[in-house]
């Protein structure tokens, strides 16, 4: 009997058009669901019946309460090299295959989002856009800022914060940088200054994370962080939503003492009613970061080696633990 | 400023060598986006090959072999391609230690192999061949075209890869019996087919089919010893590679009648000598090395292969890397940290 295969987390219908699946296709019956599952249940109800599961990055996280409900499954491709949403330990005990792919690009898909996201919120880009396509022009929208001699606070300065500094200073802004584990030498590599991380929120007029989620990491910028940073100051968070404490953000943004431009969200998709939603004050992008035809094509294409490799029983790509 | 300085601004596009014009367009054409390439005269001279690779960021091999000597011409080199699921054509050692990557294409041709074994089987049962060539000589002769049925019989495959994988179904479709050695790693399940020792398979099999990548283990495996084991009367088909067998061995086990015939379509020596014995062998069915040629597994196992040029060039690592060692080799010594190609 043919395996069957389901494409998951297609949400934007570009999963079939990014690559090849005729090798696939011939092997297999392959179909492509294109909405996010509500809840787990949903999820386990739709991917009962299918032995192969190709998913999308971290969209559907698939914890070990998931994976009991899945008796069929064999494989799990995941795209991209790390993925903190699949309990790897429950996949292994039950000698389901789990899989990796790598990336069409270095990062520089987010770090230029982040980029976007700084200069849409400072020049209130999205608002303009808004205010037109509803028929009016420049009522209701507040003056922007200019970039050229403001500061920018990296909070992370791996690769890609990296990157988001060597576009600040072709804008010609200061940059301050910190992280738990940065050195002068590295901030100094990079032309920022190493500052502590008070310091840096309360002297930046643009903040940008650039962090891994991780227990150290989770909920670094709460309340009293927030209430650091500069009165009417961008936060731009193309990392992951549960850096930033999500009430205390809401707080901040319903006082109107920041702005804030994000990509990432706690729960994604955003729920419908969603207070972000609503917030005035807000940039908002639906975790486009890594959304570029390069990643794409690299994701999809290699996840189909590897279905088809362990199609084959000779696996490639495991995904680490 | 001088002629390089001004041929400056044009940016490197790195040297891809081609060992023969039979890649499937397709594939040529998604490398001449952003490679150089060169396409070789197929089976060209050792050092013909050498000095068109001394230059080249990459190999797509296909016909002939990638010897130490080519290899060694290429500083540059960063990843030889093969065309196909076998990598004995390739020196690995030398590869290797250059931090050369050698890839395969894994089984993108599996299907097409696997087709053509059970075409070369059922012809061979069937002595096809004999029957179409005197109805072109105006023969209606029928009573020399008594052929063997393959159902019931017991088919033994050396080798149960992705492959032998297909030839087991298709045979179980046949309502033969299929039994299975498979060397190393975890024995893989496949539903309907016994597992046995090797002995076994070689003394109980009606037909035998390779299945089986060359290496340093198997080459030979079907010695005079092995030959000599199978069934009296038993048919082989080779679609694997032919220094699997000690083909004079065969040779004499088929002219005594031992065996009841054999369907090749690998030789030890390709291309097979004029003057071998087996082209006039009359329970000898012969092809040219053509059971991964179909339209749809050309063009896949070269696209397979030139992605893989691809991936590497742009920084990425290649599905079905055969001497993973070459990475280390590449980190102990700094070679090739960036990539020479975008994407």
């Amino acid at each position: 009997m043919r395996p069957r295969v389901a494409v998951i987390d297609d949400w934007q219908r570009v999963a079939r058009a990014s690559a090849d699946w005729t090798a696939l296709e011939a092997r297999a019956e392959v179909l492509f669901l294109h909405d996010a599952f509500a809840d787990e249940d949903a999820a386990a109800a739709a991917l009962a019946s299918f032995d192969i599961v190709m998913s999308m990055r971290e969209r559907t996280p698939f914890p070990a309460s998931l994976i009991a409900r899945l008796p069929r499954l064999r494989m799990l491709s995941v795209t991209g090299a790390r993925n903190r949403s699949v309990d790897v330990a429950a996949l292994a005990a039950r000698g389901i295959v789990v899989t990796r792919t790598e990336a069409g690009e270095d990062g520089s898909a987010t770090a230029e989002l982040a980029l976007a996201l700084m200069l849409a919120a400072a020049r209130h880009v999205a608002a303009g856009d808004a205010a037109i396509r509803a028929g009016g022009f420049q009522a209701g929208i507040l003056p922007g800022f200019t970039l050229r001699g403001r500061t920018l606070g990296l909070i992370g300065l791996g690769r890609l914060g990296t990157m988001m500094a060597g576009y600040g200073r072709a804008l010609g802004m200061t940059l301050l940088a910190w992280s738990p584990n940065l050195t002068a030498a590295r901030a100094d590599a990079a032309g920022a200054t190493l500052v502590p991380k008070d310091a840096l929120l309360s002297a930046s007029d643009v903040v940008s994370l650039h962090m891994v989620l991780a227990p150290g990491t989770v909920g670094l910028l709460g309340a009293r962080e927030l209430g650091l940073m500069r009165p009417g100051a961008i936060l731009v968070n193309t990392s992951r939503g549960a850096l930033v404490e999500e009430t205390a953000l809401l707080a901040a943004l319903a006082a109107g003492r920041i702005v804030a431009a994000l990509d990432v969200y706690d729960r994604e998709p955003l729920p419908a009613d969603h207070p972000l939603r609503r917030l005035p004050g807000t940039v908002l992008t639906p975790h486009l970061g890594y959304c570029v035809q390069e990643n794409y094509a690299v994701f999809h294409r290699q996840a189909i080696e590897n279905v088809l490799a362990f199609l084959d029983g000779a696996p490639i790509r495991p995904l680490a633990a | 400023m001088t002629a390089q300085a001004s041929g400056g601004a044009a940016p490197h596009r790195p040297l891809v060598v081609l060992s023969d014009p039979s890649i499937h367009p397709d594939a040529v054409a998604l490398l001449a986006r952003d490679c150089t390439l060169r396409i070789l005269d197929a089976y060209s001279p050792e050092d013909v090959f050498a000095q068109a690779a001394s230059g080249a960021s990459a190999i797509l091999a296909r016909l002939g072999t990638v010897t130490r000597r080519v290899i060694q011409a290429a500083p540059g080199l960063r990843i030889v391609a093969r065309h196909g699921v076998g990598v004995d054509a390739v020196d690995l050692a030398a590869a290797t230690a250059q931090g050369v990557v050698v890839t395969s294409t894994g089984s993108a041709n599996a299907a097409a192999v696997a087709e053509y074994t059970f075409a070369l089987l059922l012809a061979l049962a069937r002595k096809l061949p004999q029957a179409d060539h005197a109805m072109r000589g105006g023969a209606w002769s029928r009573e020399p075209l008594v052929g063997l049925e393959l159902e019931g019989r017991v088919l033994g495959i050396l080798g149960l890869g992705a492959i032998g994988e297909r030839v087991a179904r298709q045979a179980l479709g046949f309502g033969m019996r299929v039994q299975a050695w498979r060397s190393g790693r975890a024995q893989r399940q496949v539903a309907g087919v016994a597992m046995v020792e090797l002995p076994d398979l070689l003394a109980t099999s009606d037909v035998l089919t390779l299945h089986l990548r060359l290496s340093a283990e198997t080459a030979g495996c079907l010695d005079a010893a092995a030959i000599a084991a199978l069934k009296p009367g038993a048919l082989l088909v080779n679609t694997a590679r032919g220094e699997l067998v000690d083909e004079p061995a065969l040779i004499r086990a088929l002219a005594a009648g031992r065996l009841g015939g054999a369907a090749l379509d690998t030789f030890a020596e390709e291309p097979l000598p004029g003057d071998s014995p087996l082209r006039r062998m009359h329970n000898v069915l012969l092809s040219p090395h053509v059971a991964g040629q179909t339209e749809a597994a050309v063009r896949r196992v070269g696209l397979a292969a030139a992605q893989a040029v691809l991936d590497e060039l742009s920084g990425r690592r290649p599905a079905n890397v055969h001497n993973a060692a070459a990475y280390a080799v590449r980190r102990e010594r700094g070679l090739f940290a960036a990539p020479l190609i975008a994407g």
